[in-house]
């Protein structure tokens, strides 16, 4: 897993990336000491799995996922910062306090290594996430777990498990990144995840009314109509 | 401004019942005098007690004008003199408005005493004591209520006082800056074990130090020095190259005493905003020197943060140094933060 360390003090890199050397899985192969650098080698170097600090000299951890056009798996690092954490709807991520025990390093390692090893090769992984910052609360969100995106003005509202989230990228940005899953552009306005797809039926403008598993309903338009059928079809 | 307000309606309303009372009492010894009330003992007495209303309330404005801040003594003395003259002014006015009275109204001067100088000063004198008993009344609330607001202010700074105490033991320990170091250390004792151990007897010394310190207790500017110097030691690990410091010291201020920690704030705040908010990091200037022949100043400077506040919690550590500046040496407020090219925190003490 190629992994990037990002702190910005040389001696607590120094001390994750010795504990790192216990754990033949990790590739360390990049570190940063703020905001800048380390978007800059997610992107430039596929990072698996960042080891985060949350206060950075430009910033902090959050900016460097929401900056990235990856989101790699993270590990958050920090002194002492019950609240930053508290702010998560904690699911999909683990963090340490510093000084980071061994023990605690590989209890968090271990919850992700499942899921690594699937996300090495093919280009897209089944369990990939994006990081949502909405105001005061962040979320880690499976693509596969979203199932609907909205337009919302120039960027996107997404729908997840009991949840929605403001993101500020367009839709088309969010089209581009769904491509290759089970994704689908019903219309403008609306992406809907096939997987959620209960029923189908044709509406009164030619086009297809989708009704997902949760009871939202989706109008797909005429255009799309039959990209869909064939998307359906096996 | 309720408080004003409902004050100044509990005074006319003390001031009613008081020369109304005086009005009352009047007509009931006339009563009883002659058996019989006139209506022209109804009007001088009624006119007296307006006059005495209008006088009481002349004094009371000379009061909140002059005497405010005299003492007791001072007023007696003043009052001396004035409330006779307050006594034959009300008498004259009253024996010129009855005059005009009695001859508009043609009203029977029947029951009326004969007026001669005699009564006239008979008359001053009696309304001489109705303002003496009026001004020990006022004097005397005035008096009660400047204690009740003392003890109140008393209390207020009391509070405040164990609140400041509270917060100070509180924020002495940052404990973001505590794991920090204690990380650093873990990972020098790998590369450096001597300056690891070296680092942890600067950690000792500034734990022992905050655990001894007292809130309101003064330090000397040497030891503040040794505590500061200790911290920027240890985080030098946290930053190395990042963070460079320049002292400028004026050693004839060595044993000045002062708040304790109140150059550790300036510092600890230079390098959260200078230094860590910094990818190039920074110099921190500390200066202590002399302003005058009555005070010296620790000045801190350091470079602006490359954003606005990015880490959360600005400003409670100033707040707090600014509260236990205050406690220390009186309402005015002599720490100053000026921000232009550099970030510049200035303490004002006395010598």
């Amino acid at each position: 897993m190629k992994t990037l360390v990002v702190d910005d003090s040389r001696l607590a890199r120094a001390e994750v990336i010795e504990l790192l050397k216990a754990h033949q899985e990790i590739d360390v192969v990049a570190e940063a000491a703020d905001v800048h650098s380390a978007v800059e080698s997610i992107d430039k170097h596929k990072i698996d799995l960042v080891m985060l600090d949350i206060h950075l000299p430009d910033g902090n951890g959050f900016d460097v996922l929401e900056k990235s056009e990856n989101t790699p798996k993270v590990i958050f690092t920090t002194a002492y910062e019950q609240h930053a954490i508290q702010a998560f709807q904690v699911n999909a991520l683990d963090y340490l306090l510093k000084p980071v025990t061994a023990e605690r390093l590989s209890a968090a390692l271990s919850k992700l290594t499942g899921s690594a090893v699937a996300s090495t090769s093919s280009s897209i992984d089944p369990d990939a996430q994006i990081f949502i910052r909405d105001g005061d609360s962040c979320h880690f969100v499976k693509l596969r777990e979203i199932y609907l995106v909205n337009v919302d003005g120039k960027f996107s509202r997404v729908f997840f498990r009991d949840q929605k989230a403001f993101l500020a990228r367009s839709l088309s940005y969010v089209e581009s990144k769904l491509a290759g899953l089970r994704f689908f552009r019903a219309n403008r306005q609306q992406i809907i995840n096939l997987e959620f797809v209960a029923n189908v039926e044709p509406s009164i403008s030619d086009g297809l009314n989708v009704t997902l598993i949760n009871g939202v309903t989706v109008e797909v338009s005429r255009r799309q109509a039959k990209d869909l059928k064939d998307r359906l079809e096996f | 401004m309720t408080e004003k307000l409902t004050s100044s309606r509990q005074y006319y309303l003390a001031q009613s019942l008081f020369w109304g009372g005086y009005l009352l009492l009047n007509l009931m010894f006339m009563g009883l005098y002659f058996n019989q009330v006139s209506w022209t003992s109804i009007l001088v007495s009624t006119v007296l007690s307006v006059l005495l209303f209008g006088a009481s309330h002349g004094l009371r404005f000379l009061f909140h004008k002059y005497a405010k801040e005299w003492n007791l003594t001072k007023t007696s003395l003043n009052l001396a003199w004035l409330l006779p003259f307050a006594a034959v002014l009300v008498q004259t006015l009253l024996f010129v408005i009855i005059g005009f009275g009695i001859y508009a109204l043609a009203l029977s001067t029947a029951g009326l005493q004969r007026y001669t100088f005699g009564t006239f000063m008979g008359y001053t004198m009696n309304t001489c004591i109705m303002l003496v008993l009026w001004s020990t009344f006022y004097l005397l609330r005035v008096e009660l209520r400047k204690r009740r607001h003392a003890e109140v202010a008393q209390l207020q700074l009391q509070l405040a006082l164990k609140d400041a105490e509270l917060q100070f033991l509180r924020g002495q320990i940052n404990s973001h800056f505590l794991f920090n170091a204690l990380n650093n250390l873990r990972s020098l004792i790998r590369e450096d074990a001597e300056r690891a151990r070296a680092g942890l007897n600067d950690l000792a010394a500034l734990l022992r130090g905050l655990l001894q310190i007292d809130a309101v207790k003064k330090v000397k500017l040497r030891e503040e020095l040794e505590w500061v110097k200790g911290y920027l030691a240890l985080e030098a690990l946290q930053f190395e190259n990042r963070l460079q410091t320049e002292f400028n010291i004026d050693n004839q201020l060595l044993d000045q005493e002062l708040p304790p920690l109140i150059l550790q704030t300036l510092v600890e705040n230079a390098v959260k905003h200078g230094i860590a908010a910094r990818r190039a990091g920074g110099t921190i200037h500390i200066s202590a020197s002399k302003m005058n022949a009555r005070s010296w100043q620790l000045v801190v400077t350091n470079p602006l943060p490359e954003r606005t506040s990015p880490h959360a919690g600005n400003g409670i550590g100033l707040d707090n140094a600014r509260q236990r500046l205050r406690l220390a040496y009186g309402e005015r407020d002599t720490l100053k933060l000026e921000t232009g090219e550099h970030v510049t925190a200035c303490v004002e003490l006395p010598l």
